[in-house]
């Protein structure tokens, strides 16, 4: 678990799937190191699930983050509850063509396992 | 008629021959033992003939003697060993000779007296079945004629239009006549029109309606009154030889023409063909003639009916627009019912000419029942045109015009005023009102009009209800007018402005007229915290209420700066009603704002409650402190306290907000609380709002005031200027979230400005090369419900030229949350702009 002002992220690699949970706020002071994080812990992973359901705030730069994870070869789920501040940004920002979400952990997960 | 006779009277052969009914000429061959004797004319010299002819016996005896007598005439019935004959005449009961019986047998046998009587009395019992049989067919026939009368007249008895009589009478000429095709046509202005048609080709048909100087048998039947019957086509050529040529076309080969004369008149005509030879009968002809005037009688009596019908319609319809005229308020509403009458006046098109005030010119402007107006704008003529209608005016003389030529060499027409096309008669008539010529009304008809005393009393009745309402319209107007300028001087011009209060009022008169005068209303200034707002409605419209109006508006602001707590200010200005009648029965209510205090006190004088509206949307109604109208009665004036927050708008409003006849009061008051509930408009539009939405699917009849209120504490603008570093960006949040919420934003409705100014800061922080040192100046404000922001940086603009990147996106987002996104780029930096309309503030 890593802690900075304004986002906490909680990273967990079990079954070779790696999870990360983000809460807090994600903005440009923030992102940029987080997703540096992600990409140290994701190597021969088979599949990365990043749960955005406690994040309070992300702008672009978080998107940006999101749009590079999904670009590399480890299959990429998001989690991120339906009405939530991250859907709707998402969508907005047409990420939703690109990314794979799901409401829950729960159903990322068994996304992966019947995958 | 036809007869069967077989007489066996000791001879090979025997046959009757009967002379044709109702001729002289054809001699028939009716039956025989021996086939195919043809007919055969009197004059012919045969034995027969003769026997016919003479009425005596003739007797051949032998082939010889046959040969001898009559030369050339070879019996073809003779067979074999039958060479003698005896013609013995028929003779009916009245002596006349009706035909004959002729008897043959071979000249071998012999022949005797004995034998002759034989024949004799054979031919007389003949003669006596004959004129039984004779009897019996005409008992026959005349019983068929009673018949068929009788079914044609049950039929008549069933019509009741002229058209019922017509196809009546077509269809009974085909059934009883036999016709192959039959019409009726009825006498029409100049000419014969077509009114039922049956079997006829289409272009026959068209044929049927034309002008009586074409001659036909229609035509000829109708203007003789004498029915014409042709029976061959040499007959019609002889007799119409213009339609020789058509016939032959048409094939037809007998012709009917059977006019409906009645008291001398033949208003109508049936025409009956037949593609056959027909010859008619003495019978069939009186048949004919019975049917022609029963029809006739028929016809006259739908005429008479109709007549009736047409009179009781026009009788309503003059009723009507009577109607219309008395409660015309204006020149239009009287033009529009003069229009609604034009056809109970029997008139196409009508004109409507107005003398103007100085009396040198006049207005006009008409239409028809098919078009209502015919010129959208009333045309100025000068007064001394020469038509006809601004003759009449002028000369004060109703113009009776009873054609085109009249027209034509009378009158200018330059100036159209009412000569449409297609029209044969015109009157115009002055009208007068109080002695004063005011206009003249036109009327103009497609028939031709005698213009009989019944006509001239109606039309000029009719001018002179016009010349009333008319007259009454021209005070309606003029006190309209007054009523309204008196109106909006008495309302205030522009409503106070009150410190961190939004106010907003709307006065409609209505649409009825002299809806006008009587509502208003008002804000008074106490003092920098404390101030009235006002509506009252005076009882009644139009000047006097207006004044009325006036007087209690100016009483209630002068009083109010003695005692301004509503209950007792209400008190006061019971004494002003009491000492003044006009003002008696007024309503009024009254709310004290005090903005220090937060305190609403009210009291109502038979008035609508006012209604406050939380910032959570939830409508409260100040009906606490209600009490009766201004007035000579001294009561308690009940006065109601309550507290308020910032947020809420308060309506007052008289009562022309919610009435509807066809609606209860109460049902009309939750429409309204549901309409001030629903909106999201800011104040400034909100009583405009809230009528129209109150006014929907009805007709805003009375006159309406509305006033608004809104407390709202201004927030001042939010202005920091932000380090350029990435890491001061979510301070800026909170605090800008604070600042966005104290202006009324709901918090779940932050979010998206929060996103678009970090965005646009840190695009500023990013590209603002040449020095991290240099804060970014962030600036929002809220005006009229709207937020606008701006961040200005002070570097030099860079275009993002990477769509996907995170500065392109930044871009994007601002673009697609917020309204009116502007970059504007200049030597010391650069400003994005962009704004943000909140709907709402629906939940705290």
């Amino acid at each position: 678990m890593t802690t900075d002002e304004l986002a906490t992220v909680t990273i967990d690699k079990s079954d070779d799937v790696l999870t990360v949970q983000i809460a807090g706020e994600v903005d440009s002071s923030n992102a940029q190191r987080i997703g540096e994080l992600i990409t140290a812990a994701e190597s021969g992973a088979r599949a990365c699930i990043i749960d955005l359901t406690l994040l309070t705030y992300l702008d672009s730069a978080a998107l940006t983050m999101l749009h590079r994870f999904a670009q590399l070869p480890t299959p990429l789920l998001l989690v991120t509850p339906a009405g939530s501040r991250a859907t709707r940004l998402i969508e907005i920002g047409g990420l939703d063509t690109i990314l794979t979400s799901h409401e829950t952990m729960e159903s990322a997960i068994a996304a992966l396992g019947s995958a | 008629m036809s007869e069967e006779g077989t007489i066996a009277a000791g001879c090979a052969t025997a046959e009757i021959t009967l002379r044709a009914h109702g001729s002289d000429e054809v001699a028939v061959v009716v039956s025989a033992l021996t086939p195919s004797r043809s007919a055969v004319q009197l004059e012919d010299r045969t034995p027969v003939t003769d026997a016919i002819r003479t009425g005596m016996n003739v007797l051949v005896l032998s082939s010889s003697e046959l040969a001898a007598r009559y030369p050339g005439f070879t019996p073809e019935l003779a067979r074999p060993g039958i060479d003698a004959s005896a013609s013995i005449p028929l003779v009916d009961s009245e002596g006349r000779v009706i035909g004959a019986v002729d008897f043959g047998w071979s000249s071998a046998d012999i022949f005797d007296e004995g034998q002759l009587v034989v024949f004799e009395t054979a031919t007389e019992l003949c003669a006596r079945a004959l004129d039984r049989v004779r009897l019996y067919e005409l008992e026959y026939e005349a019983r068929r004629l009673a018949e068929n009368l009788q079914a044609f007249t049950m039929v008549l008895a069933g019509t009741e239009s002229r058209a019922d009589v017509a196809e009546a009478m077509v269809n009974e000429s085909l059934r009883v006549l036999g016709a192959d095709a039959a019409s009726v046509s009825m006498l029409a202005d100049d000419g014969i029109a077509l009114l039922v048609s049956r079997g006829f080709d289409e272009s026959v048909d068209q044929r049927r309606s034309r002008p009586l100087s074409v001659a036909s048998p229609a035509t000829d039947a109708l203007m003789t009154r004498t029915m014409i019957v042709l029976e061959s086509q040499d007959e019609l050529i002889a007799a119409y030889p213009s339609l020789s040529t058509q016939a032959r076309l048409d094939g037809d080969q007998s012709w009917v023409a059977l006019p409906l004369v009645l008291g001398g008149e033949a208003p109508a005509v049936l025409f009956a063909i037949f593609r056959t030879i027909r010859s008619f009968s003495s019978q069939d002809r009186s048949l004919m003639s019975t049917m022609g005037l029963q029809a006739a009688l028929a016809f006259e009596r739908a005429r008479l009916r109709e007549n009736d019908l047409s009179e009781a319609d026009k009788a309503r319809q003059l009723a009507a627009a009577i109607g219309g005229l008395t409660a015309a308020a204006t020149k239009v509403a009287v033009l529009a019912a003069f229009i609604d009458a034009l056809p109970a006046l029997d008139a196409q098109s009508g004109t409507l000419a107005l003398l103007s005030d100085d009396g040198s010119s006049v207005d006009v402007q008409g239409g028809s029942e098919a078009s209502p107006y015919l010129d959208s704008e009333w045309q100025t003529r000068s007064i001394g045109a020469r038509t006809p209608l601004i003759t009449a005016l002028r000369t004060g003389e109703s113009l009776f015009i009873h054609d085109r030529n009249e027209l034509t060499s009378g009158f200018d027409l330059s100036a159209v005023e009412m000569f449409a096309d297609g029209q044969r008669s015109w009157v115009a008539v002055p009208m007068y009102a109080g002695g004063r010529a005011l206009g003249a009304l036109g009327l103009s008809f497609i028939a031709t009009q005698r213009f009989d005393d019944a006509q001239r009393v109606r039309l000029a009745s009719f001018a002179a209800l016009c010349a009333n309402a008319l007259t009454r319209a021209a005070r309606f107007e003029l006190e309209h007018s007054i009523a309204i300028t008196l109106q909006s001087t008495l309302l205030p011009k522009q409503l106070k402005t009150i410190a961190d209060v939004e106010l907003s009022a709307q006065y409609n008169p209505g649409t009825r007229e002299l809806s006008v005068g009587g509502d208003w209303y008002d804000v008074i200034e106490l003092s920098q915290h404390r101030f009235l707002l006002v509506v009252g409605d005076v009882v009644g419209h139009g000047i006097e209420s207006a004044a009325a109006m006036g007087k209690l508006a100016t009483a209630t602001r002068a009083l109010a700066q003695v005692e301004a707590a509503p209950a007792a200010l209400l008190r006061q200005l019971d004494r002003v009603a009491a000492a003044d009648p006009s003002t008696q029965f007024a309503s009024m209510a009254i709310v004290l704002v005090d903005r220090e205090a937060g305190e609403l006190r009210y009291s109502l004088a038979g008035h609508p409650a006012p209604l406050l509206k939380h910032a959570d949307g939830t409508i409260e109604s100040l009906d606490k402190a209600r009490s009766i109208p201004l007035g000579g009665l001294v009561v308690e004036r009940p006065e109601k306290t309550l507290s308020f927050s910032d947020g809420v708008t308060l309506l007052l409003y008289t009562d022309g907000l919610t009435e509807r006849r066809s609606e209860h009061i109460d049902a009309r008051t939750a429409v309204l609380h549901a309409a001030l509930g629903e909106t999201v408009i800011g104040v400034s539009g909100l009583p405009s709002a809230l009528i129209a939405s109150m006014m929907t699917g009805g007709e805003q009849v009375d006159d309406i005031a509305v006033l608004c209120a809104k407390f709202t504490r201004a927030t001042p603008a939010f202005s920091r200027l932000v380090p350029a570093h990435t890491r001061h960006l979510s301070n800026l949040r909170h605090e800008l979230r604070t600042w966005l919420v104290a202006t009324g934003v709901a918090p779940s409705d932050c979010d998206d400005c929060l996103l678009a100014v970090c965005e646009a800061a840190t695009n500023a922080i990013e590209h603002g090369h040449d020095s991290h040192s240099r804060p970014i100046d962030i600036r929002a404000n809220d005006q009229d419900g709207r937020h606008t922001f701006s961040i200005t940086d002070h570097g030099a603009w860079k275009q993002p030229v990477d769509s996907g990147g995170a500065r392109g996106r930044g871009l994007n987002l601002i673009n697609l949350l917020m309204d009116e996104m502007t970059v504007s780029p200049s030597d010391k930096g650069t400003t994005v702009s962009f704004t943000k309309v909140f709907e709402t503030t629906s939940t705290p």
